[in-house]
């Protein structure tokens, strides 16, 4: 009898702990890249049965100021498990109810194609790979074959996926690149504890400029939910008045940290309170258009011509209906880690009115150049001329989460 | 082997019939290699005779009965094992089998209960949009009798100074108030420049 008990026990300590393998919360990251090489990343927790919901819109032209996908508020009930696809009739019903179809309204006509998706993290019993994880999809795709003359004029679309991912890599979501033509989905697991990490020398102004802010803040409890967007926009003096929309690098629910890694004592540092960091990277444009075409034939030309944006929130106490938040902006143009410093870090202390819920901090046009070669390739780049002078840049913050903190 | 040998074979071992014998002994006595012989199997019998006699052919019992016992209990631990294993392996599968034809039935139950539920709204449903056309008729005969109405009483005022003419109520389009909102609110955001004060250190001009 003792030996079935042992045996039984060894079995079921076996199969939980193949479970229990699988029942880690994950970090869920959904990058959409558009066909124009805009981003927009989607966070979200994935934990074991709850769903993600989510939505994406396909706009016929795109706005800065549109929210064109995000992680909460989908407009389709019957992606919920219990409901059914059933007559079209009845969908176009509901969906004319719900919150989606009144964004679109409120946008005014510029969707011509929207995707629904919920996303469902569950369990590998005896996997044959316990880093694989299982997770199953619920979309729905609607068209809006002529949004011009009427949004009741749509085809829609339902399909089911089960699929098994990897943890930590990326992956290509086929079935929804299949029906956004040009656009690219990708998805990539990671376990809750390897959050993204601020690394910072202990000298470094911005480590300094970060600790003051989290020295003087109070908010020790609360949480908040971030979307960044960093906005470029044509300079309307060379642009005949007109400030023309270029493009958008957007994140949605911003991780949050409570430390920094010292990279010089090799240590982390730990912080009494949550800040919220975001590191952007979208490609350079130059729009001397001489350089551009010349540079555009050399080998190195992708590898160096990208940007990386680090945005740190700090956020300091909430009155009288105001967060007031500290910002910190680290922009490298283009990626050249040559340790010549380029680029001054900002700090910009915002106030956000809850109400509003939003702010816009309109970034600085600075007086850079870089003159190097690679691999035998010579580039000449002078910030203000080559790039600045053509270009507006926006970056907008807006809190997720506002009614709560009223 | 001669003939005699296999008759001298017969003797030695007793099997050689007794008139045969006195034959055998009337040739031994006339044949000397056939004496030899007869003297060689004789050795041989009596050689292996003593051996046999030395050797303890006799087993301990209770030897034979440990081992046997212990083979015995070897197997029964064996299959016991076995047994244990098979036993394990037939209760977790009995336990998943279980848990996911339980899962199965209550999924079939939910699904049954959610198609009825279905099937009841879809009719509610159905029933809501005919009292909705009923209504929009009643409403679209309303609306066109107090037109005629309106019309008639117009055209009897100004029948009285021989004029007559009907009205067009035109609609008024509905304002887009989300727009106006929208474009409020956007107004309204506050907007931050980043000043000289606002760089973390000396700014870096020219590198």
């Amino acid at each position: 009898m003792k030996k079935i008990y042992q045996t039984f026990i060894v079995l079921f300590l076996f199969c939980s702990s193949n479970i229990a393998q699988n029942n880690k919360n994950l970090n869920m990251t959904m990058v959409i890249k558009t066909p124009d090489m805009q981003i927009i990343t989607l966070h979200s927790k994935l934990v074991l049965y709850n769903p993600v919901v989510g939505y994406f819109f396909q706009p016929h032209k795109r706005m800065d100021y549109q929210e064109s996908a995000s992680i909460g508020i989908t407009g389709f009930p019957f992606l919920e498990d219990d409901m059914f696809a059933g007559i079209n009739e009845w969908i176009s019903q509901v969906f004319t109810k719900e919150q989606i179809s009144k964004k679109i309204i409120n946008n005014t006509i510029n969707v011509s194609k929207m995707l629904s998706f919920r996303i469902r993290h569950l369990p590998i019993i005896l996997a044959p790979n316990s880093l694989q994880q299982n997770l199953s999809i619920k979309y729905a795709i609607m068209d809006f074959v002529n949004q011009n003359e009427n949004y009741n004029n749509f085809s829609l679309k339902l399909y089911y996926k089960q699929i098994l991912l990897p943890v930590g890599k990326v992956v290509p979501l086929d079935f929804f690149n299949k029906e956004f033509e040009g656009y690219s989905f990708n998805l990539k697991l990671e376990k809750e504890d390897s959050l993204a990490q601020l690394k910072l020398n202990s000298k470094d102004p911005l480590f300094i400029g970060i600790m003051k802010s989290v020295q003087e803040s109070k908010l020790t409890e609360t949480k908040f939910l971030f979307r960044i967007s960093l906005v470029k926009k044509k300079n309307p003096a060379l642009n005949n008045n007109y400030y023309e929309f270029v493009a958008k690098y957007e994140e949605d629910f911003i991780p949050s940290i409570k430390s920094i890694f010292n990279s010089d004592l090799l240590e982390k540092h730990d912080l009494p309170i949550n800040i919220y960091y975001s590191e952007l990277n979208f490609p350079f444009t130059l729009y001397n258009q001489l350089k551009k075409q010349l540079y555009k034939k050399y080998a190195t030309y992708r590898k160096i011509l990208k940007s990386k944006c680090k945005i740190i929130i700090v956020p300091i106490s909430l009155n009288k209906g105001n967060l007031l938040a500290d910002v910190f902006i680290d922009y490298k143009k283009i990626k050249l880690d040559d340790n010549i410093k380029r680029w001054t870090p900002i700090k910009k202390r915002i106030q956000i009115p809850l109400v509003l819920g939003r702010v816009s901090i309109n970034l600085p046009k600075e007086n850079w150049s870089a003159n190097f070669t690679r691999k035998g390739e010579h580039y000449d780049i002078y910030g203000y001329s080559d790039y600045e002078r053509y270009i507006n840049e926006y970056l907008n913050i807006k809190i997720l989460n506002k009614e709560r903190l009223k | 082997m001669k003939d005699y040998e296999l008759k001298l074979s017969q003797f030695i071992d007793n099997e050689l019939p007794a008139d045969k014998q006195q034959e055998l002994f009337h040739f031994l006595s006339e044949n000397k290699e056939a004496r030899k012989i007869l003297a060689d199997y004789m050795k041989i019998k009596n050689e292996t005779k003593s051996f046999y006699k030395e050797m303890n052919t006799e087993f301990d019992d209770t030897q034979v009965i440990s081992s046997r016992i212990y083979t015995q209990k070897e197997n029964e631990r064996k299959y016991k094992m076995m047994f244990y294993f098979s036993a394990a392996a037939t209760i977790v599968l009995a336990f998943l089998f279980g848990s996911s034809f339980f899962k199965s039935n209550i999924s079939l139950e939910k699904y049954q209960r959610l198609q009825t539920k279905y099937i009841i709204m879809q009719k509610n449903y159905s029933n809501v949009l005919n009292e909705k056309k009923r209504l929009v008729n009643l409403t679209d005969k309303f609306v066109k009798e107090n037109e005629n109405l309106k019309t008639k009483q117009v055209s009897i005022k100004h029948n009285l100074f021989h004029k007559s003419y009907s009205i067009k109520i035109k609609k008024k389009p509905a304002r887009n108030l989300s727009y106006k909102n929208r474009n409020t609110y956007f107004a309204n955001i506050p907007t931050y420049t980043i000043t000289k004060n606002d760089f973390l250190g000396q700014q870096i001009i020219g590198n």
